[in-house]
């Protein structure tokens, strides 16, 4: 039985289009590079040594470790925060864009879930490195209380991991039955046997696809708030602790503002990386790269704007201890970590995002790489600056991470990256049914525009686009300076059919009446609008034109139909 | 009381995990095709 025939389809998908993006999806499946067997062994060198290091920790105690008795967390929960934190890639990136019936995320939805369950996996280990005698984890069970934060956090951390185990595997259903069907001899028995068990005997019958929907609905649902908590509850452990910079109660939102902010970052850094090697090009395209970016970007106001609330509010009261954090930070020893956090991962990658020459793929994933290395630096500086702040009137202790602690952390982004890897080789790392059913090919890039006008062409699923070509000085005043020549002519394209939801560029290229190009004037993209009797142009972006007098803009399609494009010069 | 509420949390949030499990018993036992 072929799952997929009896399926919907997005518009624009052919059966050489489903045929292709099946091949694509599954061939990691079957084939096996020399290249993926080097880097496995790679991995295992490292977790081997990760493992030797845990054990001389396991052998020696904590004393192996930078951590004393006043500056008793360090690297291993700063890394657990961060672990954390990127499992929130999954939560916002399918549940909520999936709630809101965005359709441009589908492509890169199992990577998201993906990262939530591999970083929950890898994150959760480290209280457990952390601890001295690990064997003694059971107390917490035998004698633990409701009222510890710490209890709150195995409770919230197990129940999310759960769920997001149960979120990744429910849209997975359909791929293993596609995989079962269509693999065949060409896949090991091993994976024949896996596909056939996973698959759950799904034949894409009415029946199994209201059950899968209904059940996926409720995961999406719940899988939000229990998201929120988990962080909010990691928040906790330091909100709730006596540590004067920890004094806040901003924190719960803060951490959550962050775990989303590192979530996206990492998804970003994922699927560039998964895109490039599985070879991933047609599926995963500037468009989702620029709308992950513009998520990023739109972080990093919120977390400028946390920042600003917790540094002003704790500044101006200056309780007792903080002048002495404040200085640490600011001007002593954590200075260069806190100027990188503030400036390296939160400005910089504000203006990557904000300049259009940079917020390129490459540029997004420069912003995404600094924003994940400043966030684990953020956590870094919570948990050993706030504990460096002294409790009584001794000299401040010092921490410096030793060996056996850079070498677990190291192990542990090679075990992260290891169950990535070994996912890739066993399941489709694109969810090919749902970008099948509800996504369709990306729309065409536009052609070249013609430099005369050009009759107005037909777009087939695309709102009324009316190019308002203009002077300078419409709007921005004077932020574009075009020449004094007018416009004579406008020239306009577009791609020539798109699927609701998806993101489009749009171009228009305004030229003077000997032919040439006019620069930096502003061309207004607009779409009409009617509410009862009005009527009136609902401006969607405004560019201004390059040297070769051509401005770009980018919507998203948001109704269906056979539309007309309509370019007018101002005043006509 | 704190207790109370965490567990009346959990029960609740469970209680739906397994509601979904159901439902994939359900797309397992749907298996006939039509």
């Amino acid at each position: 039985v072929e799952a997929l025939d009896r399926g919907h389809a997005a518009p624009g998908v052919t059966p050489e289009w489903r045929e292709r993006l099946e091949r694509h999806g599954l061939a990691p499946l079957t084939s096996t590079s020399r290249r993926y067997w080097i880097w496995i062994g790679l991995l295992l060198v490292v977790i081997g040594w990760g493992l030797f290091a845990y054990a001389t920790q396991l052998a020696n105690g904590l004393i192996v470790t930078g951590m004393r008795d006043r500056i008793s967390w360090g690297v291993y929960i700063a890394s657990f925060v961060f672990f954390i934190g990127i499992s929130h890639a999954g939560t916002l990136l399918s549940a909520i864009l999936r709630a809101s019936k965005a359709r441009w995320q589908l492509s890169i939805t199992r990577m998201a879930e993906l990262i939530t369950v591999v970083a929950l996996l890898v994150g959760a280990l480290f209280p457990f490195i952390d601890m001295g005698r690990p064997d003694r984890i059971l107390n917490l069970i035998w004698y633990g209380r409701w009222q510890s934060p710490l209890m709150w956090d195995i409770l919230a951390i197990s129940t999310y991991l759960t769920g997001s185990s149960l979120y990744l595997l429910l849209p997975l259903i359909p791929d293993f039955a596609l995989a079962r069907d269509r693999l065949g001899s060409n896949a090991s028995r091993f994976r024949r046997s896996l596909f056939t068990m996973a698959a759950v005997g799904y034949h894409h019958t009415p029946a199994q696809r209201r059950a899968l929907e209904r059940a996926m609905t409720v995961m999406m649902i719940i899988i939000i708030p229990v998201a929120v908590s988990v962080h909010t509850v990691v928040s906790w452990i330091f909100a709730m602790t006596l540590r004067v910079p920890m004094n806040t109660t901003v924190f719960g939102p803060f951490f959550v503002a962050g775990a989303i902010y590192s979530g996206i970052a990492a998804i970003i850094l994922l699927m560039a990386v998964l895109r490039r090697v599985l070879h991933l090009e047609e599926y995963i395209t500037a468009t989702q790269f620029k709308s992950l970016g513009y998520l990023l970007g739109a972080f990093t106001l919120i977390m400028l704007y946390f920042n600003l609330q917790e540094y002003l509010v704790h500044g101006y009261k200056l309780e007792a201890g903080m002048p002495f954090h404040f200085a640490q930070l600011m001007t002593g020893p954590f200075a260069p970590l806190f100027w990188f956090y503030i400036l390296g991962s939160i400005i910089l990658p504000g203006v990557i995002i904000l300049h259009p020459r940079t917020r390129t793929i490459r540029g997004i994933v420069a912003a995404a790489i600094l924003v994940l290395l400043g966030m684990w630096v953020e956590r870094y500086l919570i948990v050993v600056s706030g504990f460096r702040v002294p409790l009584m009137p001794y000299a401040p202790s010092d921490y410096a991470p030793t060996w056996v602690e850079w070498s677990i952390l190291g192990s542990a982004f090679a075990l992260f990256a290891l169950i990535i890897s070994v996912f890739t080789k066993l399941f489709p790392v694109i969810s090919i049914w749902e970008v099948a059913e509800h996504r369709g090919p990306e729309p065409a890039a536009p052609g070249p525009i013609p430099p005369t006008f050009a009759p107005p062409q037909i777009a087939r699923i695309l709102p009324l686009l009316v190019l308002l070509g203009s002077a300078a000085g419409l709007v921005l005043g004077g932020q574009a300076q075009a020449d004094s020549r007018e416009a004579t002519r406008i020239a306009a394209a577009i791609p020539p059919q798109a699927a609701l939801g998806q993101l489009i560029e749009a171009q228009a290229r305004l030229v003077d009446s000997s032919g040439a190009p006019i620069a930096k004037a502003i061309v207004t993209f607009a779409t009409p609008l009617s509410f009862l009797e009005g009527r009136s142009d609902v401006v969607l972006a405004e560019a201004v034109t390059d040297k070769g007098g051509v401005a770009k803009a980018e919507f998203e399609v948001r109704t269906s139909g056979a539309l007309t494009i309509q370019r007018r010069l101002r005043g006509q | 009381m704190s207790g109370w509420l965490i567990a009346l949390v959990l029960i609740i949030v469970w209680s739906l995990y397994a509601f979904v499990a159901l439902l994939v018993a359900r797309i397992a036992r749907a298996q006939e095709v039509p």
